[in-house]
């Protein structure tokens, strides 16, 4: 083994600009060969700790892709630059455990090292990687359909998996001749996740269950939670948990905000029953709907509202409880220009409910702008609060 | 990922990335993989290292360099990128699917095909998706603004600021519109504010797209939207406010600077804002107790405000 190959062994040279690099390469490659001595101190550090793995690495891949037959543990550590297999036993255990923990780090990017033997008579392990289990399918993409995509993988940025979905896109580039350019008028974002996103995330994936400490909305103090955690979900700006809560026996919905301390598992992987059909974002959207908006009969309120105010209740409005003037500020705003907010009198709409205190916490954000006709409860309970708050001032 | 999960799949993929974009300029390729020159430096350094048994200059992976360009001269057996890893695969597929919901998005086709294409390219991958993400639909006025920005032209808004319960007019020069938080929001210099304001696609009552040019000023900022939506100001009003287990959902709504918990149960919430009204409607409108611990002031305009919707219901 000699040349370049030799240069990196123990360089910790400061960086050099490209500049500098390409003329240090560029030296290599019109000077003598690729002698030690020429490249023993190249200008550029090689983050020493970690290139010698990697590149031990990339030497393993590539030396089992160009083999046809399988490489037994010792071929491997006599070929591949970066082994020694020892003298000693002691020696010979740390460079078996060195290949395994190789094998599996190829194998966590998705390297499919197959393990297998030559013939049929020798019982001895070897190993290789089939170029074509190896190398993505030659499927093209089209310049339109990579753009999109690098536009969609920018949903991730904020999540930290935009790496991968980076990465990705790099592989799908290098099938055709495209690149992938995203749009630059639209910049979608996910939400950042909470602090138990990426925890959660794994044990979904790992199939494990976990346990933390959970404030149920209202509730005055964490509770910990046991479940089997079978998807993590966007929805609405928030990220949920959907899994069985295992000390209630069925499945309940989590908001990851409200997880207060570190996920645990609390089993072994590969241990979690998820039901075949389940539609886990169905799910979650079904609970934290019924979170947001309570569950009831639908009610009409009536209310009368100030001109120029309350437009948020407005849109909410059925068509045929609005005065002429209403339908015709609505019609204006939803299409040809300002709406005349000067027009007087107060206007009455009839808006549906289905939860009395969330209905009377939305006309009282209003003020003296809305005031409550009908129903007679609804009525008595926006005005039984006003009073409380008019006459003590103090939220008690 | 460790640190050497993120490199090595780089690594990897940068040699039959550059065999099929030869003679790339080296500043694009570093910017396009997100990484800095000195980086793709360092990559192509290492790389330059390996090859096959027997490493003799031959057995080497080769690249070649001219001015500012690089190519690879000798992929070895690195032709063909690897295979997606499920990781991969599902950071694009739940991408691709969440985008492709969106109703009324130009690029809805491409995604599609290219949802389809993942299945056949990726089909280790899950599909079941364990991650999900469900965006809201942008209503209404999406095409309109991205036609205006891509125009470069200013458009008129009608636009409804929820917290002081009023519909304005005015003109923006458009940047962008933005998916985030679960809300879809127009990124544009407003030219009544004479600033850069972000409007809620769903208070956006009216645009009208205009046929003067639109005029962008440069932004200090670095043009990335930082973290939450929230721009701080030096005329904001500092607020402390104290609430019961019972409100602890104002959290989830509205940005906290901090919060504490305190030995009741209750939580101690700091927020800034610039405007206190929303604040002490908001205050009215929560059925638990709260304690306002400052400023001063807010709790006698929650009262006020009280006082003046008793008489409507006198009158």
């Amino acid at each position: 083994m000699i040349g370049r190959h030799l240069a990196t062994n123990g360089t910790a040279a400061a960086a050099a600009s490209w500049a500098g690099a390409l003329g240090q390469l560029g030296g290599w490659r019109h000077g003598t060969g690729r002698h030690p001595r020429e490249c023993r101190d190249p200008p550029i550090a090689c983050q020493a700790m970690s290139s010698n793995r990697l590149e031990r690495l990339v030497n393993l891949t590539i030396c089992l892709m160009s083999t046809r037959s399988y490489l037994s543990l010792w071929e491997i550590g006599e070929r591949v630059s970066g082994y020694d297999v020892g003298q000693t036993e002691h020696e010979q255990q740390a460079f078996r455990r060195m290949f395994e923990r190789d094998k599996e780090a190829l194998r966590e990017l998705g390297i499919p090292v197959e393990e297998g033997s030559n013939t049929s008579f020798r019982d001895e392990v070897g190993y290789r990687i089939s170029p074509g289990d190896y190398a993505l399918p030659e499927i093209g993409f089209d310049r339109e359909e990579l753009a999109a995509l690098a536009l969609a993988n920018r949903l991730w940025v904020s999540a930290g998996l935009s790496g991968a979905g980076a990465i990705a896109l790099h592989k799908l580039e290098a099938v055709g001749d495209e690149t992938a350019t995203p749009p630059e008028d639209l910049l979608p974002r996910v939400e950042s996740p909470d602090a138990a996103f990426e925890p959660l995330r794994q044990a979904v994936r790992d199939r494990r269950p976990v346990r933390f400490p959970y404030l149920k909305a209202g509730a005055a103090g964490a509770q910990e939670r046991r479940v089997q955690p079978w998807g993590v979900v966007s929805w609405h700006g928030h990220w949920y948990l959907a899994g069985r809560d295992d000390d209630r026996g069925e499945m309940r919905v989590f908001r990851l905000s409200r997880i207060r301390g570190a996920v645990k598992p609390a089993g072994p992987p590969n241990s979690v029953k998820r039901p075949a059909d389940l539609d886990v974002r169905a799910e979650v959207v079904r609970k934290a709907t019924q979170m947001a908006e309570g569950e009831g009969a639908e009610r009409v309120a009536r209310l009368r509202v100030r001109p120029g105010a309350a437009h948020a209740l407005r849109r909410r409005a059925r068509p045929g409880g609005m005065s002429g003037a209403d339908r015709a500020r609505e019609g204006d705003a939803a299409g040809e220009g300002a709406a005349n907010d000067d027009a007087g009198g107060a206007e009455v709409i009839e808006v549906v409910f289905t939860d009395l205190e969330r209905m009377a916490a939305q006309v009282l954000w209003h003020g003296a702008d809305v005031v409550v006709i009908a129903p007679p409860d609804l009525r008595d309970h926006v005005l039984g609060r006003l009073r409380a708050r008019a006459a003590a001032g103090t939220g008690s | 990922m460790t640190a050497l999960g993120g490199r090595l799949p780089r690594l990897l993929a940068l040699v039959p990335w550059l065999l099929r974009h030869p003679d790339s300029h080296v500043a694009d390729v570093a910017a396009h993989f997100g990484i800095s020159e000195k980086q793709l430096t360092g990559d192509i350094q290492l790389l330059w290292m390996c090859g096959l048994p027997g490493y003799l200059p031959d057995d080497l992976l080769d690249f070649a360099f001219e001015d500012d360009r690089v190519s690879v001269t000798d992929p070895l057996t690195l032709t063909r990128p690897l295979r997606l890893s499920a990781e991969e695969a599902t950071a694009l597929q739940v991408a691709a699917r969440a985008l492709a919901e969106v109703g009324d998005l130009a690029e809805r086709d491409a995604l599609e095909r290219a949802i389809v294409k993942l299945a056949v390219a990726a089909p280790a991958a899950p599909t079941a998706l364990d991650l999900d993400v469900a965006l809201d639909t942008p209503e209404g006025q999406l095409a309109t603004l991205r036609s205006a920005i891509e125009a470069k032209v200013a458009v008129h808004l009608t636009y409804f600021v929820e917290s002081r319960d009023e519909l304005t007019e005015r003109d923006v020069d458009p940047v962008r519109v933005i998916s985030w938080g679960g809300r879809w929001y127009l990124d544009a210099w407003c030219r009544v504010a004479e600033g850069f304001r972000l409007f809620r696609l769903d208070r956006i009552r009216a645009a009208t797209v205009l046929a003067e040019p639109s005029s962008v000023p440069v932004r200090d900022t670095g043009g990335e939207p930082s973290d939450g939506l929230y721009r701080p100001s030096p005329h904001d009003v500092r607020i402390v406010l104290e609430l019961p287990p019972a409100s602890s959902w104002v959290t989830d709504v509205y940005q906290m600077d901090a919060v504490e918990d305190l030995p009741d149960g209750w939580v101690r919430v700091s927020l800034r804002t610039a405007d206190t009204r929303p604040l002490a409607r908001l205050l009215l409108s929560l059925e638990a107790p709260w304690r306002v611990i400052e400023p001063a002031g807010l709790t006698e305009l929650v009262r006020e405000i009280a006082r003046d919707a008793v008489e409507q219901y006198a009158s």
